[in-house]
């Protein structure tokens, strides 16, 4: 599990060089677990610009925690396209002014060339019969999620649970928190991270629930065997974006924004998305989506546009410090 | 307290510390250890404290077997070459460490404690260090506190190793006469090991020569030097000149003596020789090689058939004679030890045994 | 009469200047910058974020849990320096470069492995467990993973000042009648104690500000299992870079303030018996005095 290890370091930034003569190099910004999608797409799009302009182009990338990256960019890494997994990432370089401020209206899709959701994943034959969120608020339940403070994927989880409690009869605010704070409760640990959280819950045998990308759980299914575990897709849950946006300093300085503008267009060609696809990573492309309907069974999702108005938002209301997190905590 | 060494022996790996030592030490008596480095001497004192084992025999102390008491009950004060103060303790401190340390029922009270200790101090004449610690000492202080600290428990029997090894000899001669002087008031038995002959012979009631882990010789400081029981005792203490019969063919003391003629061999101190300008019955002719005066005795280095004689004359006779290297002379000893070739401990080198 | 004194080795100003250029950059440059920004909030904004529910409970957690790994460290870590030193058998050489692994592992490894082992299906976990112990994911946990990391500060601390000792001074305290335990007490321990200290506070320090392995097992549940550097690391999370800052800084000052304790007590019990004063001057005090 060299993939996995790898991953949990921390801020490892991993640079591979894939021409020695080129006549651009650009430098993709990551989050960590996109090292996948990124290590085959970058050679597809090689070649399509060689046949295109004729021009080679070289490609680096640079994978860490989404916010490490973020603020590495802003403290001066040379990155010409960031492709993370939060927007409010993004949101912080363009509050730097490094990044656009209508970056989302930039690409398509809310500059977010593929989605996951959050699902949960449950022991082989789900003996507990979780099958919503209110399962997991039951007493006796415990849940495996990752910091909600610390790390985008518990942010996503803590959403989710959030928006489900705002759509049942009567759902406010006021029974969101409560009946986060109850599922909260049954979370005998906050993991380090989303990979820490797998590790607890597939090795370590602790929890009923682990909650993770959808794209994760075919890691899983890799790592620890596809008969250890079930997915459980619950009634709704977030759509999860994959934002990404041209760092205009940095192109504009390096005169590399023609290459970058076309690199992250070509992530929603065919192909950009079919590679999407088979890193489990929903398409925005509808053929693919139902070509590969095997792996996207339907699902009713939410976005954070929709329930919170805009990450950032969402982030002040519930995870900065004396945000619904710490109130769950800290007022008893 | 006496104390009975029956049969101890000692290996350490090949090398035999100990072999066979049989030793009495009576009641009151300051006896000294005394031989070179290596010869056994300070693995017996530590046997006799408790510090090492023997491979076999048996230690009596007042008659009572005493073969497996550990240290702490031996009731042994001991003082080490290199002091073994505790130095994060006071000199008050390091000689109450005795009286603190015993159990409840026994321990004084902290009064006693401290005139016991002030007393002790007094003794050693250092009061008036009691609250310094030792790094603050002198070598001569440290040793007179480690001591102090050593008799404050009263023990039966005071053992010294190399207590004056590590001193400059000033500083060595005083504690000496010192502890000459402490064992005759404190009327306990004491035994101390040295290298040094003349310490010995100056401090102890009786000398036990050691030699490769055998004892050579116990008697008096005055038996040991003038009547050696063996040729290595004879070296060790103080000068001498060795004349081996086969070169000396001349020497009629030598022939007489020696059962085999060819292999005996004569033993002469250095102020043991006359020397004089005109031939003398038999005397045997030399040169004068060098001539050093050193305080009251003058020595002379004289070539007699390639070999040196060494000769200490007082300086009256020196005066008398005014030698002066390249004169010839004639010499003549006045007494003289004969050993036969079966006294010669075999292991002493006969180039080693030359001079001294 | 003010003389010149020359020293032996040359270049005293040289190294010197040498060791002040070298610390500035070094320590004092990087945490001269972090208090400068912590500066740009007042003292009642950093004392609000020190004293928060969630800070203080952290401060809590990462101070008590060192503290205790510290002082475990001390103990056992004196055993095993005792060891080390005094005794030897197979395998020595083995067990004493073992000793050094803590620091060459990277520390996110040491948490994932400690807590794969402690948890309640692990080697260790499966046996404590039952017994109503609760290892990984609890405070205990947190304690674990810093006596992990900071075991080789104890034991090659103490490691060189164990083999100074003479075994004369043993000797001695046993002919005095001392016990075996007197003798270590009394006169083994107060030798070793300064280095002790020194241990024990290097040991300490390096656990204040341990991360890597710890978020592994901690658990991280918000005032129960939450240590300090989590908390700096999730203001960050938040883009509040003054806030984690201000964390730091409190941090910093405790454990300064901690330290310099320490280090004073270890100072002085080690100097206490070194400090000279001429003996003539105290030969002149006592003849002054009443003896």
């Amino acid at each position: 599990m060299p993939q996995f290890r790898k991953s949990i370091s921390g801020l490892l930034m991993a640079l591979v060089a894939s021409a020695a003569l080129a006549d651009a190099t650009l430098l993709n910004a990551s989050y960590d677990v996109a090292r996948d999608v990124y290590k085959d797409f970058n050679p597809m799009f090689q070649k399509y610009w060689k046949q295109k302009t004729g021009e080679a182009i070289e490609l680096k990338q640079s994978h860490g925690g989404s916010t490490k990256q973020v603020r590495a960019v802003a403290d001066g890494l040379e990155a010409d396209v960031v492709t993370m997994n939060q927007s409010n990432d993004i949101e912080f370089l363009a509050d730097k002014g490094l990044v656009a401020k209508d970056w989302a209206k930039k690409f398509p899709n809310n500059a977010s060339p593929y989605t996951s959701t959050m699902v949960f994943i449950v022991r082989k034959g789900n003996p507990k019969a979780i099958k919503d969120w209110n399962d997991l608020a039951a007493s006796g339940m415990q849940v495996i999620i990752p910091h909600p403070k610390n790390t985008g994927n518990g942010r996503n989880t803590y959403l989710s649970a959030w928006a489900w409690a705002l759509k049942q009869p009567g759902g406010n605010d006021k029974a969101a928190q409560e009946f986060v704070g109850k599922l909260l409760k049954n979370a005998p640990l906050f993991a380090a991270g989303g990979r820490d959280a797998t590790t607890t819950f597939m090795q370590r045998k602790m929890g009923d629930v682990l909650i993770t990308f959808e794209s994760e759980a075919e890691m899983i299914a890799k790592e620890f065997g596809k008969g250890e575990f079930e997915v459980v897709i619950p009634s709704l849950t977030m759509q999860t974006e994959f934002p990404v946006a041209l760092v205009e300093k940095v192109v504009d300085k390096k005169g590399t924004r023609k290459q970058a503008q076309a690199y992250l267009e070509y992530l929603w060609s065919k192909e950009g998305q079919e590679n999407a696809a088979q890193n489990y990573l929903r398409p925005r492309d509808a053929e693919l989506l139902k070509k590969y309907a095997h792996f996207f069974p339907p699902v009713k999702t939410f976005t954070v546009d929709e329930v919170f108005g805009g990450a950032n938002k969402a982030f002040a209301a519930h995870f900065k410090d004396g945000g619904s997190f710490d109130q769950i905590y800290l007022s008893k | 307290m006496s104390i009975e060494i029956r049969n101890i022996s000692k290996r350490f790996g090949n090398f035999v510390a100990l072999d066979n030592i049989n030793l009495d030490i009576p009641t009151g008596e300051l006896v000294a250890l005394l031989g070179p480095s290596g010869c056994g001497k300070t693995t017996l004192l530590r046997i006799i404290a408790g510090m090492e084992s023997a491979d076999g025999g048996e230690i009596l102390f007042s008659g009572a077997e005493a073969t497996h008491l550990h240290a702490r009950e031996r009731e042994v004060g001991f003082v080490f070459q290199h002091y073994a103060l505790f130095r994060h303790m006071t000199v008050f401190e390091n000689v109450a460490f005795g009286l603190r340390v015993k159990s409840r029922k026994e321990r004084p009270s902290d009064a006693e404690i401290k005139r016991r200790v002030m007393e002790l101090l007094g003794l050693v004449q250092l009061d008036w260090l009691a609250d310094r610690y030792p790094s603050q000492l002198s070598g001569g202080q440290r040793q007179r506190i480690a001591l102090a600290r050593a008799l404050a428990v009263e023990p039966k029997v005071l053992l010294l190793d190399e207590p004056f090894g590590a001193l400059d000899t000033k500083v060595r001669k005083e504690l000496r006469r010192w502890l000459r002087h402490l064992h005759d008031d404190m009327h306990i038995s004491s035994v101390f090991v040295t290298h040094d002959q003349e310490e010995a012979l100056e401090v102890a009631d009786r000398v036990v020569v050691m030699n490769h882990g055998k004892i050579e010789q116990i008697g008096s400081p005055d038996e040991v030097y003038s009547n050696p029981a063996s040729p290595f005792v004879y070296q060790f203490l103080g000068n001498v000149n060795v004349f081996h019969s086969r070169l000396h063919g001349s020497y009629a003391e030598v022939e007489r003596s020696g059962e085999v003629a060819e292999k005996a061999t004569a033993f002469v101190r250095p102020h043991d020789i006359d020397i004089a300008h005109q031939p003398m019955e038999e005397g045997l002719q030399a040169t004068v090689q060098h001539v050093h005066p050193i305080g009251p005795l003058v020595r002379v280095e004289l070539n007699h058939n390639n070999e040196i004689i060494e000769v200490e004359l007082s300086r009256e006779r020196h005066e008398a004679l005014l030698l002066a290297a390249g004169q010839s002379v004639w010499f003549r000893p006045r007494q003289m030890k004969v050993f036969g070739a079966d006294a010669l401990p075999r292991s002493t080198p006969e180039k080693q045994a030359f001079l001294f | 009469m003010a003389t010149k004194t020359h020293r032996v080795l040359p270049g005293f100003g040289l190294a010197l200047g040498y060791t002040l250029v070298y610390l500035s950059i070094l320590i004092l440059l990087p945490l001269g910058g972090m208090v400068l920004k912590a500066s740009e909030l007042g003292f009642g904004q950093i004392m609000d974020i020190a004293l928060g529910e969630r800070s203080l409970a952290a401060f809590r957690v990462t101070f008590g849990a060192s503290l205790l790994a510290a002082a475990v460290n001390a103990f056992f870590g004196l055993i095993v320096a005792w060891i080390l030193v005094r005794y030897s058998f197979p395998g020595k050489r083995f067990v004493d470069a073992l000793v050094d692994l803590p620091f060459a592992l990277p520390t996110a490894v040491a948490g994932i492995t400690l807590a794969t082992l402690y948890a309640g299906n692990g080697w260790l976990g499966q046996y404590i467990e039952p017994l109503g112990f609760k290892i990984a994911y609890t405070p205990s946990g947190i304690v674990v993973a810093l006596i992990f990391i900071t075991l080789p500060f104890v034991v090659r601390t103490l490691q060189p000042v164990i083999e100074d000792i003479e075994m004369e001074v043993e000797e001695a305290a046993a002919t005095l009648g001392a016990s075996r335990w007197q003798t270590f007490s009394r006169v083994i321990f107060p030798s070793i104690f300064p280095a002790l200290l020194t241990g024990f506070a290097l040991a300490f320090s390096r656990a204040l500000g341990e991360y890597g392995s710890v978020i592994f097992i901690a658990g991280n549940l918000p005032l129960i299992s939450e240590i300090t550097p989590l908390l700096i690391i999730s203001k960050l999370e938040q883009y509040d870079v003054l806030g984690a800052t201000a964390l730091a800084v409190v941090m910093l000052v405790l454990s300064f303030i901690l330290l310099l304790t320490v280090n004073m007590l270890q100072w002085w019990t080690a100097n206490r018996y070194k400090n000279n004063e001429p003996l003539e001057l105290a030969a002149a005090k006592a003849a002054g005095g009443v003896s």
